[in-house]
């Protein structure tokens, strides 16, 4: 029972990366489409780290001020995902496949580096939670989010007109404003493991369509 | 950093919702037959004993308040996959059920724990049994564990020597006692009365004895074996008194008569076990037993001899004399114990872990005085005050290391902690000693290892299988989804 509960989790977590993959153009460029989005997702984890470290409050209380810097760290992720689309290294395919790579390779890495460690620690334990069918769960609308955030990105640094005002509100919802959303909620008590899930959920969709609605009109 | 990884690894799959250390039960070959408990690891759903209908294919959980050898062998009956039994306070392991357990061979793990409040916890919410729903929570109880080895030619050593130069033109008296303990639980062996006692007596008795040897050496050898396997049918004793060896030869050959300490703890009476008395013109041994009754009158103890026969064609041995008595050597057994042992787990029990320190210190003075009378041939005068005997603190000291470091004979091999602890004490009282070291083939023990139960909280096998499904389901829903309506998004794979 703790392996198929470990299985579940890894399964749910880690096998949409595959079928991505393997269902989409990405499988004829191979690995190295996904390999720009790794790298990035490193750069930028080791450069948030020092922001957070070196910028960052400790505070115990939730409170905007203490919140809001955290959250804009995070925009290190915009200038990354920049700075990935504009190596040469990426290049590999045609646009909608590097979004794709570059989005898949990082949130992969992003999946890899916070979950797999703790599910074979923890889920693979004996014991079954559901906290880690939450996160499994959670991981999933992650990697939708990552793609998506991936895509707006290059489309803001590409397009003009409306578009990168557009995406740049759609970018910022992302990265700042949901996360203190749920951190706020969580903190009040509104929210609860199932409820926050229930928001990342729709929030994922919304966002999804966004970004779809966004690809559309710029293609 | 690899290390880290398996560490973590490690830690995570040992934790769980409740951690307590268990106790395996005994597992041994005996004449060529398996004993006790025949597997060390498990992993199944728990059940309380009382709940009998569920107690098949689980490990069963009985509380030492409950245990009887009756629910004991009831539970057993019903064919659980594993048992733990919860130690309180001991007494609900009787010495009955520790013989069950000991001399049957039982196909499943048979652990024991002592109660913890979260253990308690557990055990009493086995007890309620509600309808089962899809996500109701289990517990899981698991030991991972590899099964455990046989221990080929345990190797023991047995420790002898003089208290003063030998002397071939003297008769020699011997103080014979056994070091090891055993029981039906190895790691909770403690073996304090049986027999520890008799061991600190003998090394009171070398200290004492040192004393007046140096003053002025009495017209015997004084010698004292301390053999290790005593309690497994007295294999240590065996090669002591059987091998060929010509300097041990002729030093046992000089024996005129030796007594055996077992189990000299607790009790106000005292036994003498014999397999003859005297025969006439023995006049030494006429002299050893009147002045160990004198001493007794006059120390108000109650001493009474018990003979019993050899029986050559038995292969049990129940005293350490009927060795000797093979061997055409006099001599007894003196302890509080009044009958025979029938069995090796007649020798120890689990909680064997106390002494009554003051009737210990009279029967080290009383062992020390009649042999001391003997050997200096004296009568009314009293040869040892009561400040000679080694203060209660110290004694108790010492029973506290004695109970500390494990005498189960698998735990006593060449080097280990209690024969370096023992031979560091032999050379404190400036005893020479020999090592004789010999393998003990009839009584094979296992490996031992401390073990640690994990209990979990699961769900339903049913639920996991559920979800699992749930998985594949949506992994197919993804797969559709950016198959056939993901063209506008993404640049779909060409088939």
């Amino acid at each position: 029972m703790a392996f198929l509960h470990l299985l579940n989790c890894v399964l749910l977590t880690f096998a949409p990366i595959f079928v991505i993959f393997n269902s989409t153009s990405l499988h004829e460029y191979g690995a190295r489409s996904c390999l720009g989005g790794v790298f990035g997702y490193f750069m930028s984890s080791m450069a948030k780290l020092l922001a957070y470290a070196t910028l960052v409050p400790l505070s115990e209380e939730w409170s905007l001020i203490s919140e809001l810097p955290k959250e804009l760290i995070t925009l290190i992720d915009i200038y990354m995902l920049t700075k990935v689309f504009s190596w040469k290294a990426s290049r590999t395919a045609d646009k909608k496949t590097r979004m794709m790579g570059i989005g898949l390779g990082w949130g992969a890495a992003e999946l890899i580096c916070s979950h797999l460690l703790i599910f074979i620690v923890n889920a693979g334990g004996g014991e079954f939670s559901w906290e880690y069918m939450q996160r499994a769960i959670n991981a999933n609308w992650g990697l939708f989010q990552v793609i998506v955030v991936a895509c707006l990105v290059y489309i803001r640094n590409t397009s003009s007109g409306v578009m990168p005002l557009l995406t740049t509100i759609f970018l910022g919802a992302q990265l700042v404003v949901r996360p203190l959303i749920i951190s706020y909620g969580l903190a009040s008590g509104i929210l609860n493991e199932w409820t926050m899930l229930c928001f990342q959920s729709i929030w994922t969709l919304c966002f999804v369509i966004c970004g779809k609605v966004v690809v559309e009109l710029t293609s | 950093m690899k290390g880290r990884i398996v560490f973590l690894l490690l830690v995570g799959l040992c934790s769980g919702f409740v951690q307590v250390p268990v106790h395996r039960l005994i597992q041994y070959d005996y004449e060529g037959t398996s004993f006790g408990s025949q597997v060390a690891s498990f992993n199944f759903l728990g059940a309380h004993f009382k709940n009998e209908s569920e107690v098949p294919r689980k490990i069963a959980l009985i509380h030492e308040t409950s245990l009887t050898q009756e629910t004991l062998e009831n539970t057993i009956a019903l064919k659980p996959s594993a048992l733990l039994i919860i130690l309180s306070s001991g007494v609900g392991l009787t010495r009955e059920i520790q013989v069950y357990l000991g001399s049957n061979t039982f196909p499943f793990p048979i652990y024991f724990a002592y109660e913890t409040p979260e253990l308690l916890e557990v055990y009493e919410s086995l007890l309620v049994t509600g309808e089962q729903t899809i996500d109701s929570d289990q517990l899981q109880f698991s030991i991972l564990s590899e099964e455990k080895s046989l221990v080929k030619n345990l190797q023991q050593e047995n420790f002898y020597g003089f208290a003063y130069e030998f002397s071939e033109n003297l008769s020699t008296i011997g103080i014979v006692t056994y070091l090891d303990a055993f029981s039906v639980i190895p790691e909770l062996t403690k073996g304090v009365d049986s027999n520890g006692s008799g061991v600190i007596i003998a090394l009171e008795l070398i200290r004492l004895m040192k004393k007046v040897y140096d003053k002025s050496p009495a017209p015997y050898n004084l010698l004292f074996v301390f053999t290790s396997s005593g309690t497994t049918n007295l294999q240590g004793l065996r090669p002591w008194a059987t091998t060929e060896e010509s300097e041990l030869q002729q030093k046992r050959g000089n024996i005129l008569f030796a007594l055996c300490l077992d189990t000299l703890g607790q009790s106000d009476k005292l036994y003498m076990h014999v397999s003859r008395f005297q025969k006439d013109g023995e006049i030494e041994l006429t002299n050893i037993y009147s002045q160990f009754n004198s001493t007794a009158e006059k120390s108000d103890i109650l001493l009474d001899y018990k003979k019993k026969k050899v029986n050559m064609a038995d292969s049990f041995v129940p005293w350490q004399n009927e060795i000797f008595a093979k061997n055409k050597i006099v001599l007894a057994t003196l302890s509080h114990l009044e009958n025979s042992r029938r069995g090796i787990f007649d020798y120890s029990s689990v909680f064997d872990d106390k002494l009554d320190m003051d009737i210990f210190k009279r029967n080290i003075k009383f062992v020390a005085e009649s042999l001391a009378k003997y050997l200096y041939c004296v009568e009314n005068t009293a040869m040892f005050s009561k400040a000679d005997v080694l203060k209660t603190t110290y004694l108790e000291e010492i029973v506290e290391n004695f109970k500390e470091l494990n005498r189960y004979p698998a735990k006593m091999t060449p080097g280990s902690k209690f024969s370096n602890y023992f031979q560091g004490i032999l050379k404190e009282l400036g005893f020479n000693f020999k090592v004789q070291k010999f393998s003990a083939p009839d009584v094979t023990p296992y490996n031992l290892k401390q073990e640690s139960l994990s209990v979990y909280k699961v769900k339903p096998a049913m639920l996991d299988l559920y979800i699992f499904l749930g998985v594949l389901g949506y992994l197919a829903v993804l797969w559709l989804v950016i198959k056939f309506f993901g063209k506008n998004f993404i640049k779909v794979k060409k088939n």
